[in-house]
């Protein structure tokens, strides 16, 4: 045989190697089968093994097959598995040895590749890529030293865990965060205490934490997720928004990066009301026009207890349609930095102290309180937040109606952490 | 020698290396200069040096043809389409069986609308550009007549007997009805009524007495006005209009179509919220895209969102009704769907709501979900709507695809395509017009350029930008046509290129989504430069400027006052608005600081086509030219005007529209 025939042969045999595994041996997602990441119990822990009691694994698997790959059996246990936009990778949350601190984790869909991107503040859970290639987590925040309770926060960090942001603020549990197609964040808010009518809301940001907002439409999400064998890529209502313990390995159009107006060096937000009296709540809803004159704003300070917050509140009067309490008294942990005006038409505009949790308290001409009201918004630092009505119908557009509070003098409230009362402003907040 | 030749080439080498320094330095430099982009995104000679410049020599050459099918017409018989193909100025015939065009029928400049006499023996076609209908045969497949109508008419209909064309005047702000003969040689205009605001798509009832006519903007309204739009609905019996529906808060009126029992009528608009600091896009705060429903027994109308709370169907253009009055459907520009109303279930919602709960829902955008039956996905800007007699089909001008798409209404989804054998390439200026009419960089799809330039031209609103201070620096829109040549853009002039004007400040200020991707920009730049000005039918003639015009150009160019007083430089119109494009590319100070305007001095506008810009001034308070001067300048520090008198001022005015 010559060399040249040699080298027939070899370039043949390459060949014929190149097109079976390029045809025949390429992944199943090729050949037309879905794929899917599924969280399953670790069967040592089912065994009885002491230290893998209650542990998690994350293994892949197609759809009706009993026996899924486990691919992290190196860890002690891994959950909330989240594909990247190329359906090569996923981030999860998990400890690789039970003494370990909960760390976000990502590994090649093929199995290798394991490594750890944050430990956080010591439990960073339900991880997720945003568009701008960060990572969005639940945890909770750094002076919380029981994460068993609340408060949980918003987090986002970068590809490498560096550059650890806080999105969220209050003293609720806000977690399980996922990517909505429109480029947001939905998030579940439990509340922490008893002036709320609701045990949880569903919410959204943007990515940067602004545009904090209650969530009321369908859940577009930006992640396929199956569940009990359904492929519910799309257009899953509210309720089950958040399940991602089945999700589909396959890449995925990009969801759109929002543009953010944040800027580090302003301490300051704006919140513009258009109309207070547009609400559900009857004891905002049934006033006259003019009826309030101010709103309160009041800060609340950060729990560091890792505790619920019990403090007693009093309810007003609830709407027919009961959609939410009205607290009338304050709660412990809250200091009132100063009122704004409410004009003739409901509206008020005021300069807030950014990335701290807010409570208005509507207050009428005679002085007395019309409403408290309790879910607590925030604004980031240079944001502008515009709201319609005060807990209004959460499908209501605005009205078109310039409001008077944009045509008259802003008011700017400041607050320092550790501060009791107002301080003087500081500018820059526009 | 070995040595020498060695010389030569590490001197030729060093050369190409300094030349190549040289020119990217030179590029770059040049870029920077002509756009004010520093950030080094890509961009492509031929963008600005080609595609950019519309109607040039190279241009016409190089760029295919697109036909751009803008409006549908069915036969009675179901089996012909007629379609306008807007940019190649003709009447394509469409067998929908077998899915192909079977001829190309001329027509005149810039064809909109079509419609079919009862007997399919002609077809009736709007020249926007020619301010005529044209008249085909269509055995013949000729045009063999036009009818003069107003001015840039775009909507028609006939009546059940095809004895009245009704047609909408787009410019003349006027509705003309056309009398057909038997012949069509003998007929013409014989009444011509006054409409409102850019008057755009007509219907007419079965019995073939009430028309209605929506007129696509606002009439002038001062800042902080509520924008008012109309319906205008004419009785053919006594040929009177018989009542003007004003629309609050609905802009950008479009399709409209009558119920099968004629109780009702149903039209497409926009809810624009230009009152509001555009802080924010999320629950239609910029702006809700809506159904009007005509309740002709009580006389009212009644708003109904077309958008979901979290995802917005931009730009509803067109509405068609099966004959059955089981769907409504609706064509979104902007975002490439059709939506399918279920018809009994909206009127059902406006017979048992009450007056107060019917007022609320043009605002509630969970209502949709009683009344949105389906979103079907079609191809790009979907325009023009038909069905067919028999209600199964209806087609859709895919209008940036050159298609027709079929719609299987048993079926509720897209079934088929008509291609109407446009080019296939995509230049950079038509990737641009899919960049401009797509809603695909707005948040949640909620409106797209085009939602405040239609026709790349203006709305007539003024806008509270946000970064400019809540309530502060009101602005009226501007003109997106015959930019070419005149930046820097934006009112205070700070924007030295549409690069800059469309980049990511657009992103940041408006759309709140992701900025356009360089290719995106370059495309869309391309397409917005390649805009040339409508037709300017105060121009000038073979005859030169007529005596009012005359004298108003002198004016213009003048040095000196009545009186004899000189007139500075720096006040005199010329100055500031030289030719060719009547601005001097700077910016100025002419006292029209209003008390919420942060700064005095604003870009000196161009004046090309301003008859057809009003507002006028960036806070658009100048409801005409001559408000200008008698409302806004009394203090000759906008040009010397005050020696004028009224008809002085007249002439001045008369010469500027002809700019």
């Amino acid at each position: 045989m010559t060399n040249f025939s040699r080298l027939l042969w070899a370039a043949g045999i390459l060949t014929a190697v190149g097109f079976f595994s390029t045809f025949l041996g390429a992944p199943e997602s090729h050949s037309g089968i879905d794929r899917f990441l599924v969280t399953v119990p670790n069967p040592a822990g089912l065994q009885g093994e002491a230290d893998a009691s209650g542990s998690l694994r994350i293994g892949i698997t197609t759809a009706g097959d009993p026996a899924p790959q486990i691919l992290t059996s190196l860890m002690w246990t891994a959950s909330s598995p989240s594909i990247g936009f190329d359906g090569q990778r996923f981030l999860f949350s998990g400890r690789k040895l039970a003494t370990d601190k909960d760390g976000i984790w990502e590994m090649e869909i093929s199995g290798s590749g394991l490594h750890l991107i944050t430990q956080g503040n010591g439990a960073p859970a339900s991880p997720a890529y945003l568009p701008n290639g960060r990572i969005i987590y639940s945890d909770v925040p750094a002076a919380v030293k029981d994460s068993s309770l609340f408060p949980r926060a918003i987090y986002s960090c970068a590809p490498d865990g560096s550059d650890r942001k806080r999105l969220t603020f209050g003293n609720h549990r806000d977690e399980r965060p996922t990517l909505l197609a429109d480029g947001r964040v939905l998030f579940e808010r439990v509340f922490n205490d008893q002036s709320f009518a609701y045990d949880s809301l569903q919410m959204t940001i943007h990515p940067d934490g602004a545009g904090f907002t209650r969530f009321n439409g369908v859940a577009v999400l930006a992640e396929p997720v199956s569940l009990a064998g359904h492929d519910q890529s799309e257009s899953r209502q509210t309720g089950s928004a958040l399940e991602q313990d089945v999700v589909k390995v396959l890449s995925r159009p990009r969801p759109p990066i929002l543009t953010s107006v944040l800027k580090a060096s302003v301490s300051t937000g704006t919140l513009l009301c258009l109309n207070v009296y547009t609400s559900r709540l009857a004891a905002i809803r049934d006033l006259l026009p003019g009826t309030i004159t101010a709103v309160r704003i009041s800060v609340l300070a950060p729990s560091t207890q890792g505790r619920r917050v019990d403090t007693p509140v009093a309810h007003g009067p609830v709407g027919d349609d009961a959609i939410g309490r009205v607290a009338v008294t304050h709660e412990r942990n809250q200091i009132s930095i100063g009122t704004a005006p409410v004009f003739a038409d409901g509206s008020f505009q005021v300069v807030v102290p950014a990335d701290v949790p807010l409570q208005l308290t509507l207050v009428k001409n005679d002085g007395t309180v019309a409403a408290t009201l309790a879910s607590g918004i925030w604004v980031r630092p240079n944001e502008t937040r515009g709201c319609i009505g005060c807990h209004e119908n959460p499908n209501l557009a605005p009205t078109n109606r310039r409001p008077i509070a944009v045509t008259q003098p802003v008011t700017r409230l400041t607050w320092e952490s550790g501060s009791a009362g107002p301080v003087p402003a500081r500018g820059g907040g526009d | 020698m070995l040595k020498r030749n060695w010389s030569f080439v590490l001197l030729c080498l060093a050369v190409i290396v300094a030349l190549t320094g040289f020119m990217y330095r030179f590029s770059l430099q040049h870029v920077i200069h002509y756009t004010g982009d520093t950030s080094r995104t890509e961009r492509k000679c031929l963008t600005c040096h080609l595609y950019a410049n519309g109607g040039t020599f190279l241009d016409r050459i190089l760029q295919p043809h697109y036909l751009t099918p803008l409006d549908i017409a069915v036969s009675q018989s179901g089996d012909r389409l007629f379609v306008t193909a807007r940019d190649v100025d003709q009447l394509l015939e469409l067998d929908p069986h077998q899915r192909r065009v079977l001829r190309r029928i001329p027509v005149g400049r810039r064809p909109h609308s079509v419609v079919l006499n009862p007997q399919g023996t002609r077809a009736y076609v709007t020249n926007q550009y020619a301010n005529e209908v044209a008249v085909v045969d269509i055995a013949r497949g000729e045009t063999v007549a036009v009818l003069p109508v107003g001015m840039a008419p775009t909507g028609l209909a006939l009546d059940a007997k095809g004895g009245r064309l009704v047609v909408a005047n787009w410019l003349g702000n006027d509705i003309s009805v056309v009398g057909i003969s038997p012949s069509y040689q003998v007929a013409g205009e014989f009444a011509r009524f006054e409409g409102g605001m850019n008057p755009i798509s007509v219907a007419i009832s079965a019995d073939g007495k009430r028309v209605l006519v929506t007129n696509q903007l606002s009439f002038p309204v001062s800042y902080p006005g509520i924008p008012v739009s109309e319906i205008t609905m004419i009785n053919l019996s006594t040929h009177r209009v018989e009542k003007r529906f004003q629309i609050p808060n609905g802009h950008m009126l479009d399709g409209i179509a009558f119920t099968p029992s004629g109780k009702y009528a149903l039209a497409v608009l926009v809810q624009p919220k230009n009152l509001l600091p555009a802080l924010q896009v999320e629950r239609g705060w910029m702006m809700v895209n809506a159904i009007a429903v005509i309740d002709f027994e009580g006389s009212r109308v009644w708003q109904f969102p077309l958008d979901d709370v979290d995802r917005f169907f931009a730009d509803p253009a067109d509405i068609v009704i099966d004959p059955q009055g089981r769907y409504a459907f609706v064509s979104h520009g902007g975002v490439d769907y059709v939506s399918v109303v279920d018809l009994p279930e909206l009127l059902a919602l406006v017979r048992t709501s009450t007056d107060e709960e019917l007022t609320a829902y043009s605002n509630d955008l969970g209502i949709s979900q009683r009344y949105i039956r389906k979103r079907i996905p079609v191809g790009s800007n979907p325009r023009g709507l038909a069905i067919s007699p028999d209600g199964g089909t209806v087609y859709v001008a895919e209008r940036l695809d050159d298609r027709i798409g079929i719609i299987d209404v048993d079926q509720l989804q897209r079934t088929g395509e008509i291609d109407l054998g446009g080019p296939q390439h995509l230049t950079v200026v038509r990737k641009g017009a899919k960049v401009f009419h797509s809603a695909g960089n707005t948040l949640q799809g909620q409106f797209s350029c085009r939602s405040c330039h239609p026709d790349q031209h203006v709305d007539r609103l003024q806008y509270d930008f946000e970064p400019n201070g809540l309530g502060k620096n009101i602005l009226d829109n501007r003109s997106l046509r015959g930019l070419r040549g005149t930046a820097p853009f934006k009112w205070n002039g700070k924007n030295t290129s549409l690069y800059m004007q469309c980049g990511i400040r657009f992103a940041r200020i408006l759309t709140r989504s992701e900025p356009f991707t360089p290719q995106q920009l370059n495309s869309l730049v391309a397409f917005i430069s390649s805009r040339e000005a409508f037709p300017n039918p105060y121009r000038p003639g073979s005859n030169g400027l007529i005596p009012s015009q005359i004298r108003g150009k002198e004016i213009f160019e003048r040095a000196v006052m009545l009186d004899g007083k000189p007139i500075s430089e720096q006040n005199r119109c010329i100055t500031c608005h030289p030719p060719p494009f009547f601005t001097n590319l700077m910016r100025a100070d002419v006292n029209t600081q209003f008390t919420d305007d942060s700064s005095a001095v604003f870009d000196v506008p161009h004046l090309n086509n301003i008859w057809m810009s009003a507002p006028y001034l960036h806070h658009g308070k100048a409801k005409t030219l001559e408000e200008i001067w008698t409302l806004f300048s009394l203090d000759d520090t906008h040009g010397a005007v005050s020696d004028l008198g009224k008809e002085g001022l007249n002439d001045l005015i008369e010469y500027l529209k002809t700019l």
